[in-house]
């Protein structure tokens, strides 16, 4: 009895959720937990209504009711239209960041080309944002715009030791770039504007100076445009090591070689003396 | 080798003992141990971090136990090369000012390439495709100069952008920002040219040939045979015996231990060497074929 309670307390503590949900007056999910539940879009298209309850119960709104966020929900549901959902009503700072943000601007006039809130952060499923399994998603989720940025990204130390599978030491896109009050580099606000890009450096490098800040992060090897001084200088690398080994394998290859027909010839022959077909001064 | 010892004839001992060909000095092998130790340090805490995209590298940085374990011991290995960098030319200035060494720059018991080597190259070449006569290598073959301008090389290119890289902030103060970009391209290649070039060429040449196979231990115990003398360095032999000064070029064999202990070292390197170059080699491979491929369809 006494092992067994060892087990059925972190289970009743995950079921604890359960209980708040369970205390919603109408129960959302005896509709919402159905898989086929679907909105007609018209023109044959469809949205799932479906919510997944244990996802929900591990993210980390997991404890707030369902009405917490859809704010529009009236006792006519469904044949009301509950608006979107605000997340500003908690996450007012970082939703007015964004709104001053390029992703508020372009989604504004194209809800398909910028990110908002849920594209990055998920919907029922959020976790935290300083999880490492959180950051890699958001990672990629950046790069699927931004590939480019993306893959150059990983040519630098930073990249290259978060691909190795440190998150904590090292700056991920929006540790530079900021997470919500995201700018062009064009425009002077911009963490990684001309202006401001050192302010951004000596956050980690306190001996960060302005020709530091100047090297160019996103420098990309292989265009001859963005970056002719890392594009030729990658070029005469590998010219060298072609070079090297263009010389040096042939010359292993055929030693080898001759090494072995002259063995052989050795074993063939009258086989006698010690190998003095080199001359030697004997 | 040195003035002295032509003139004195030294007492003949008399002994039918085994004489061994002395090629390096103890100081000589020392150093060697510093590059070998520097260079395996350097090797595995720093070639991951190049191929971070692959599956070994992940695991080799998993054995060191993270990038923050591998960038100490980068940076301890980048200061026992400094450290034999050192040492390697105060052996030189001493030899030169001091003992006041002849041939130390020029002439055939010098590391500087002499127009012997470009003969020997066209005999060689000869020789692998036709077979006859090896050309007469003396102290030092053409190969062996190549590998130690190679290593000077690579020590200076990997020297320069690794200090760089190491200090971003103060370099850039004389340098533009872009030397980091460039230090990075070049630091990574430069550093798999070298250990792909060690264990696939250095290690083939040195160590991996017909009458030397597994290992050459002359890097161990210093002592070569005299038959290898005879074989692989009829110029030198020649040489000397017409100075009369082989004896001084004699030493007793070298204890058995330590040819034991280094050939047992040496096997374990060389696999753990060869190992991370043909990762590399694959690896290096697998993203350039499709590179071309694009570029030429």
């Amino acid at each position: 009895m006494k092992i067994q309670g060892i087990f059925y307390a972190p289970a009743l503590t995950l079921l604890l959720p359960l209980a708040v949900w369970a205390q919603e007056p109408p129960n959302c999910l005896s509709c919402h937990g159905d898989k086929e539940l679907k909105k007609d879009l018209g023109g044959g298209k469809n949205q799932s209504l479906f919510v997944e309850q244990k996802d929900y119960l591990q993210s980390v709104h997991g404890n707030l009711s369902c009405t917490s966020c859809h704010t529009g929900i009236t006792a006519n549901h469904p044949q009301d239209q509950p608006g979107k959902v605000d997340c500003g009503i908690c996450h007012s700072q970082e939703t007015e960041a964004y709104k001053k943000s390029i992703h508020a601007q372009v989604f504004a006039a194209d809800p398909g080309a910028a990110p908002d809130c849920l594209r990055c952060h998920g919907t029922h499923q959020i976790q935290k944002s300083n999880t490492d399994k959180f950051k890699k998603a958001a990672l990629d989720q950046c790069g699927q715009c931004h590939a480019d940025y993306r893959r150059t990204y990983f040519d630098t130390y930073h990249g290259k030791v978060v691909d190795l599978g440190n998150l904590k030491n090292m700056p991920l896109c929006w540790d530079c770039h900021s997470a919500h009050e995201i700018l062009p580099a064009s425009d002077p606000l911009s963490n990684v504007s001309k202006e401001r890009v050192l302010a951004t450096c000596l956050y980690c490098h306190p001996d960060a100076n302005v020709k530091f800040a100047q090297y160019n992060v996103h420098s990309d090897k292989f265009s001859v445009k963005n970056d002719p001084i890392s594009f030729w200088t990658y070029l005469v690398m590998v010219l060298i090591v072609c070079f090297a080994f263009g010389l040096w394998v042939p010359h292993t290859i055929l030693w080898f070689v001759r090494d072995w027909l002259e063995n052989r010839k050795k074993r063939k022959g009258p086989g006698s003396n010690p190998p003095t077909e080199t001359g030697g001064g004997a | 080798m040195s003035e002295a010892a032509h003139t004195q004839a030294p007492a003949d001992s008399g002994q039918a003992e085994v004489k061994e060909i002395l090629r390096l000095s103890g100081y000589q092998r020392f150093i060697h141990v510093l590059v070998v130790i520097a260079f395996f340090v350097l090797a595995f805490t720093g070639i991951p971090l190049k191929f971070h995209d692959w599956a070994w590298a992940k695991m080799i940085m998993s054995v060191l136990g993270g990038y923050e374990n591998a960038r100490y011991l980068h940076r301890a290995g980048a200061i026992l090369t400094f450290l034999y960098i050192i040492l390697y030319f105060a052996d030189v200035a001493y030899r030169f000012v001091i003992k006041r060494e002849k041939g130390l720059f020029w002439g055939p018991d010098s590391i500087i390439p002499r127009v012997e080597d470009v003969i020997h190259v066209v005999q060689m070449v000869i020789w692998f495709l036709i077979g006859g006569k090896r050309p007469k290598i003396d102290r030092w073959a053409y190969w062996e100069k190549f590998d130690f301008f190679a290593e000077a090389w690579g020590n200076f290119a990997l020297g320069v952008t690794g200090l760089i890289l190491w200090f971003p902030a103060f370099f850039t103060r004389l340098l533009p920002g872009f030397a980091i970009g460039m230090s990075t391209i070049i630091h990574g290649i430069e550093a798999s040219l070298a250990v792909c070039f060690i264990f696939f060429i250095h290690f083939f040449n040195a160590h991996l040939r017909r009458n030397k196979f597994p290992m050459d231990m002359v890097i161990v115990t210093g002592r070569m045979s005299m038959h290898e003398f005879e074989e692989d360095r009829p110029a030198e032999l020649e040489r000397v015996k017409k100075d009369n000064a082989l004896f001084w070029h004699q030493v007793p064999p070298a204890s058995p231990v330590l040819a034991k202990v280094g050939r047992m070292v040496g096997l374990i390197l060389l696999v753990l060497g060869l190992g991370i170059s043909v990762c590399i080699t694959y690896s290096a491979f697998a993203e350039w074929i499709p590179r071309v491929i694009r570029f030429f369809s």
